[in-house]
């Protein structure tokens, strides 16, 4: 497997977030279990990136290790070009991360929760009832934090993180178990944040909302990297232009197309779902018609189908099976000699998945 | 580092297990305290003239059995038993309806009773504290806002300290306040304060070491209940361990080395005790011989020296490189 070059953006843009060939594995019963493998991750500072990838594929583990909370067997990170977790506590204070359900004393209020905090990282007193205001948590900020809702839970931990007013926002799954409503809020947040020029990780496997608000991307299935860039980049890649043909013999029109390099889905009613494969530089959508009309098969639809990052995630893990870590077969590893370098194509960051070829 | 213990002691003072804590040391302080009154309080005349009566009883019917008495006594003697412990002739103090204990004896026992309880309290407040941050997962959040482990560990650890000394000095100088108190009221002495004190101070050693030893199960258990459950396994073992000792005697140097004994050690200024060996005598009977010991004050200091410095470096360097969820 390899990881592609950065993308050009991102390189001439300063990162918030570095990691290179970094690595953790797991002790299990049944041996060790790779969480992270080779993840050289980019995170652009400014706007909102989203970290994607099914449950169990490494994201925690990844923000776990940035934040100190867990030690990489190996790798390099960096948080605005400090290294971590050695400089940690120089560049802490201008992190606030909520990693998986937002946890606090459950017996304390929310407010008593956050003065603690205030008191351990130096902060003014007064602040507190700043960020519980922006949150909206005023009425009920002496309440138990046991008592509340998932989705206040939620707004205290970003009420927490605002407590320093950091440059980067790490949010681990932050809309898990929210209603609309609050998914809806939450991500209005990240946007705020991002506009304020911050800069947002944003970790989730539900891809279509992190879509909304994402300005990059970064893919890992299996704890490794599969795809990273900028969001439109990442959807007009190869697998991410789809065509929806109406043939009369959609079986005779996928023999014509599979070989010309076209990934062919049958769908009903005599549809068939094209996309390019890997292997084809650019997508001509005439250049379907054109191979099947030399076939005598005229198309009676052609419908270029919105790609989105569901389909584009789906394409890139499905050998994969779902690109969970501890699921499906270990990708091989990369053949003896087998060149690092930039991917063929000069947009979104990729992942040629040598076991596929 | 100052943020951080500030961060600690606001929270230990929020917490209501604290409070419930003090609340639970401080009434047994206090029931110790009706012990104290009922005991130094000289007789009253009423009690004063039930014993006298009940004495002249004795003294009569002694002086009629007499014959008799002295043959018991003589048989007695034969077997080998001085005088003094075969002779019984009653006295005027025996037949009181209680014992009147002195200022010293009750002033030991009240400081006594609030160093242990005071150290029970603060051993599972300590595991407590530190227990449920981590089955809450706030110890996670903390670190994530504070990375440094080192001075988290150090400010949870002194935050504890500083608050667990800060309450046993309150319920030693309570428990010897009222004890001097209720003495007075009972219109018996006060003497030797400067003893009692000596304890109450070594109290807070005792106090010292119940907190770092809470503190320390919970850093490695990371469960309030998996630490107190330690401490329990730990009683149990013990119990075990008495019954083992009565069959096999070789097993009673281990008490040099137990917990509860060294702690006895630091709290009296030295725990004498008698090791008991079942011989058989010539004429086939069994007897006890008893072999003193003295666990010294220095002795004990230097075992919990040792004891508590392998549980923090232990416990350090768990809390450094563990990774958490």
């Amino acid at each position: 497997m390899t990881v592609a070059a950065p993308p050009r953006r991102a390189r001439s843009r300063e990162l918030a977030i570095e990691t290179s060939a970094l690595r953790k594995t797991y002790r299990t019963r049944r041996g060790r279990h790779v969480a992270v493998e080779s993840l050289d991750l980019q995170v652009p500072r400014g706007g909102v990136h989203g970290f994607l990838g099914p449950n169990g594929s490494g994201k925690t583990t990844t923000i776990r290790m940035l934040l100190g909370l867990i030690t990489a067997d190996s790798g390099q990170m960096t948080v605005f070009d400090r290294p971590v977790p050695a400089s940690l506590p120089e560049v802490v204070g201008s992190i606030g991360a909520i990693v998986e359900q937002p946890k606090f004393f459950p017996a304390f209020s929310g407010r008593r929760n956050l003065e603690l905090l205030a008191a351990g990282i130096g902060t003014p007193k007064s602040r507190v009832s700043e960020v519980l205001g922006e949150v909206g948590l005023l009425g009920r900020d002496r309440d138990a934090f046991r008592k509340y809702s998932l989705g206040m839970k939620q707004r205290l931990a970003i009420a927490g993180t605002l407590l320093k007013d950091p440059d980067l926002l790490i949010f681990d799954e932050p809309t898990n178990g929210l209603d609309p409503a609050g998914i809806h809020e939450i991500r209005a947040t990240m946007r705020g944040l991002a506009e304020r020029g911050k800069t947002v990780l944003v970790s989730s496997h539900i891809l279509s909302e992190v879509q909304q608000v994402a300005d990059t991307v970064s893919i890992i299935g299996r704890g490794r990297l599969l795809a990273q860039g900028e969001v439109e980049d990442i959807l007009a890649a190869p697998g991410g232009q789809v065509v929806r043909v109406g043939v009369a013999d959609p079986g005779r029109a996928a023999a014509v197309l599979t070989p010309a390099g076209f990934a062919v889905k049958p769908l009903p009613e005599n549809r068939l779902e094209v996309r390019r494969s890997d292997e084809q530089p650019g997508f001509d959508p005439a250049q379907v018609t054109w191979l099947l009309a030399q076939q005598g098969l005229f198309v009676f639809e052609l419908t270029p189908v919105k790609a989105d990052l569901e389909s584009v995630f789906l394409d890139l893990t499905a050998e994969e099976h779902l690109g969970a870590t501890g699921h499906g077969p270990a990708p091989s590893p990369p053949p003896p000699g087998a060149p690092p370098g930039p991917a063929p194509s000069a947009g979104p960051s990729r992942v040629e998945k040598e076991d596929g070829r | 580092m100052t943020r951080l213990l500030r961060a600690e002691l606001l929270r230990l003072r929020s917490r209501k297990l604290t409070w419930i804590a003090l609340a639970g040391v401080l009434l047994v302080v206090g029931l110790t305290q009706i012990a104290v009154y009922t005991s130094v309080r000289p007789l009253t005349a009423t009690e004063q003239a039930q014993a006298q009566v009940q004495f002249q009883q004795a003294q009569q019917e002694y002086e009629r059995d007499k014959d008799r008495n002295e043959q018991d006594v003589q048989d007695c003697m034969a077997q080998g038993s001085p005088r003094e412990q075969c002779e019984y002739v009653p006295r005027l103090e025996d037949f009181a309806q209680r014992t009147v204990s002195s200022f010293k004896e009750m002033a030991d026992l009240s400081v006594t009773v609030a160093a242990f309880v005071s150290a029970l309290g603060l051993l599972l407040l300590s595991a407590s504290v530190v227990g449920a941050e981590f089955s809450s997962g706030a110890m996670s959040n903390w670190l994530s806002f504070i990375p440094e482990r080192t001075k988290v560990y150090t400010a949870k650890l002194v935050g504890l300290l500083l608050g667990g000394v800060a309450a046993t000095v309150l319920v030693t100088a309570l428990a010897i306040g009222l004890t001097v108190l209720l003495t007075r009221i009972a219109g018996a002495d006060v003497t030797s304060v400067r003893p009692v004190l000596a304890t109450g101070a070594r109290g807070l050693l005792l106090a010292v070491i119940a907190v770092v030893v809470g503190f320390t199960l919970a850093m490695l258990t990371r469960h309030t209940i998996a630490a107190a459950g330690a401490v329990l396994g730990y009683l149990f073992l013990s119990f075990v361990l008495q019954i083992v000792m009565g069959a096999l005697p070789g097993l009673q140097a281990v008490k040099r080395l137990q917990p509860e004994y060294n702690a006895l050690a630091v709290l009296q200024h030295g725990y004498h005790y008698v090791d008991y060996v079942n011989v058989q005598g010539p004429n086939g009977q069994y007897d006890y011989t008893e072999t003193p010991h003295v666990i010294t004050f220095g002795a004990s200091s230097l075992y919990w020296a040792v004891v508590l410095v392998v549980l923090l470096a232990v416990s350090y360097l768990a809390f450094r490189r563990r990774d958490l969820n």
